[in-house]
């Protein structure tokens, strides 16, 4: 083992060499040996290789091709040559000087620190502006279990809160012993401090720099600067070393960051790249922390979210069932006192009044109908209307809303024309839906048509191998123009507005039995000609599939 | 004239249905619920039934059944009133005894319709 104190302007850096060659000075660093850059060499270009041999001996290689190597009291190591001498021994390359001392024969209390080439030589500066040597102790094995420990207990610690961050910042003091630590998180654009922790005096000077931050923001990964830069930026120049590790979320975006430095001082030591990564560990940590911390605070304020809407959604039910009651009472006995009261004054001649009581009675109707088509509606858009499925007689429905509807069909002079095909099987569906669907149209066919005729067409078709119900409403009344069939399925909207006035109706019956019918399975179409006259198609599968 | 025995617990559809059969000629006696319509079936004997499903006590379908039970009851024709335009609701009235069903709200010329229709049966 060598022991070497390296002096120059710069400062005195000591360090052991274990075993195995030991290049000083510059230039590329060489597999299985060890490179130390010592400032001032680099101008005089000069580069040695040290080896040690059995007792004591130390062979001197001067790999530089211009500057000689002196050796004390011996003769100096001219560049390409090589010499071996025997320990102890001091040579100079340019102004550094470096003494060799063999341990073996160093008595005493001197500490001996073992040395890891993997980072007891950090790599200092660069090509073209190497920086001082740098020797760092590695951690011993007591102090990494302790980090781990304290790694471990950070993640016992709720993520997010004061203690914490404050957990973190001990760490960086106390454990990677760093001047300064702090969590700083980056919240509108800004860098906030949400625990700082000081080993003594904090070492002097800012605490943090605006530039490493941005530098951070930008390149999103470790900045580690393990000793003073002979020219720095301005940033740097007041700090002996600084690591900052940002913390970043689960999108990879910067949200804050771990910072730690030693102050400017002659008794301030370089910082290890392992403690660098040491910081990087605890940021990731963290970083993983908040991101699952905030995966969990979403997924409740989702479970909330979906409470509260099935809440409004309950509660809406439960309005739209008890305002179907509340209304319907008061207003089944104004249909019926009106109803009651028109018969009266007909039947007792009191012409003065009937038209009046008539006029009550229809506008009660129409309130009713246009009650029972919301509530259709908002049944069918909550997802809530559940269709039966039951086999039943097409031929049979058909002839039940015919005689339903006919009194409407004769009310404007119009006549109705049935045409069922002989043979029609069985449906298998929910005939009161499919008996509100034909009434619809067939009730809309007569109210737009006067003294016409309404075509009622019914045939089993089938389609992709599978059995369809088609029944079309043909009739010889207004029609309607193009912009009027775009709106025509919409809710509240009757063709026009005028027509609500002219011929009544809820303005919802038709995209009720869209609605219907495709939930159903099936749909319904439309085609129309202004002043000609429409047809509507609605296609049924003749089975319908279960619903769930 | 025939005598109709308006089961029914609405008070304001009560009032109304027996006020109008009244004007068509009938003669109505009410009942307000299941148990008393059973018992007016019995005391009042009346030549048809006009029974509300949905009754407090006792619903319409017992009292029918009731009705229909008893031997001296079980030929008064029971025409079921009822809300609910449901399918199954007309075959649970006519699987507990009822001749007829209707739905509300009432349309008077349907229902005397079925009404002279049941009364002319028996």
């Amino acid at each position: 083992m060598l022991r070497l104190t390296i002096k120059n302007e710069e400062g005195t850096r000591e360090f052991e060499h274990e075993s195995g060659p030991l290049e000083i000075g510059r230039g590329p660093e060489r597999n299985g040996a060890m490179r130390c850059v010592v400032l001032d060499l680099f101008v005089s270009k000069d580069h040695v290789r040290l080896e040690e041999f059995n007792d004591g001996v130390v062979n001197i290689e001067n790999l530089s091709g211009k500057a000689r190597v002196n050796v004390e009291g011996k003769e100096p190591v001219a560049p390409g040559e090589t010499k071996l001498f025997v320990l102890p021994a001091a040579f100079r390359i340019g102004n550094t000087r470096v003494s060799i001392v063999n341990p073996s024969s160093v008595s005493g209390n001197d500490e001996l620190v073992a040395v890891d080439p993997t980072f007891a030589f950090s790599p200092v500066g660069d090509r073209e502006r190497p920086g001082l040597l740098s020797l760092e102790a590695p951690p011993s094995a007591e102090k990494l279990t302790t980090y781990f420990e304290s790694v471990i207990a950070l993640q016992q610690i709720p993520p997010g809160t004061k203690d914490y961050y404050d957990h973190i910042t001990r760490m960086l003091v106390s454990l990677i012993g760093l001047d300064r630590g702090l969590v700083l998180l980056r919240e509108d654009h800004q860098w906030n401090v949400v625990s700082r922790a000081y080993k003594d005096d904090g070492g002097g000077g800012r605490d943090f720099s605006q530039t490493i931050l941005e530098s951070l923001l930008r390149d999103k990964k470790t900045f580690f600067q393990p000793c003073p830069l002979k020219s720095g930026t301005e940033s740097l120049l007041n700090v002996h070393a600084l690591v900052a590790s940002p913390i970043l979320d689960d999108k990879q975006e910067v949200v804050g960051a771990l910072y730690g430095s030693r102050g400017f001082s002659l008794r301030s030591r370089n910082l290890g790249s392992l403690e660098a990564k040491m910081v990087q560990v605890i940021a990731s940590t963290v970083s993983i922390q908040l991101i699952n911390k905030r995966q969990v605070e979403s997924a409740f304020e989702m479970r909330l979210a979906r409470d509260a809407a099935a809440g409004a959604d309950r509660a809406k039910s439960q309005f739209l069932a008890s305002m179907s009651h509340e209304l319907r009472t008061p207003l089944n006995a104004i249909i019926g006192y009106s109803e009651m009261l028109s018969e009266q004054a007909e039947e007792d001649g009191l012409n003065d009044i009937a038209p009046d009581l008539k006029k009550i009675l229809a506008a009660g109707k129409h309130l009713l109908a246009l009650i029972n088509d919301v509530l259709d509606l908002s049944k069918i858009e909550a997802g809530k209307l559940t269709l039966v499925r039951e086999t039943f007689d097409l031929k049979e429905l058909i002839s039940d809303v015919v005689g339903t509807v006919a009194p409407l069909i004769e009310k404007n002079g119009n006549v109705l024309d049935l045409k069922m095909a002989a043979e029609v099987p069985a449906v298998v569906g929910d005939s009161l839906r499919l008996r509100q669907c034909m009434f619809n149209l067939l009730s809309n066919a007569s109210k737009f048509t006067s003294k016409g005729t309404i075509t009622l067409d019914v045939d089993p078709i089938v389609d992709n191998d599978k059995g369809w119900v088609r029944v079309r409403v043909s009739d010889t009344g207004i029609g309607m123009s193009p912009e009027q069939l775009a709106r025509l399925f919409q809710s509240f909207s009757q063709a026009d507005a005028t027509i609500a006035r002219q011929y009544g109706g809820t303005g919802l019956g038709l995209a009720i039995t869209r609605k219907l019918c495709r939930l159903m399975g099936g749909d319904v179409t439309v085609e129309s000609e202004h002043g000609r006259g429409s047809t509507f198609t609605m296609i049924l599968p003749q089975q319908s599939e279960v619903t769930a | 004239m025939p005598k109709i025995l308006l089961v029914e617990d609405n008070e304001m559809n009560r009032d109304m249905l027996s006020r109008r059969l009244e004007r068509k000629g009938f003669t109505v006696v009410i009942a307000v619920d299941g148990g008393e319509g059973v018992a007016k079936a019995k005391s009042e004997k009346p030549d048809l039934i006009l029974m509300d499903l949905s009754l407090p006590v006792m619903d319409g379908l017992q009292a029918t059944a009731l009705i229909k039970a008893d031997a001296e009851t079980k030929p008064i024709p029971v025409l079921a009133l009822t809300a609910h335009a449901m399918a199954d609701d007309r075959a649970k009235a006519l699987a507990a005894g009822c001749e007829d069903y209707d739905t509300k709200p009432i349309d008077l010329p349907r229902l005397l319709e079925k009404i002279d229709k049941l009364l002319k049966k028996s």
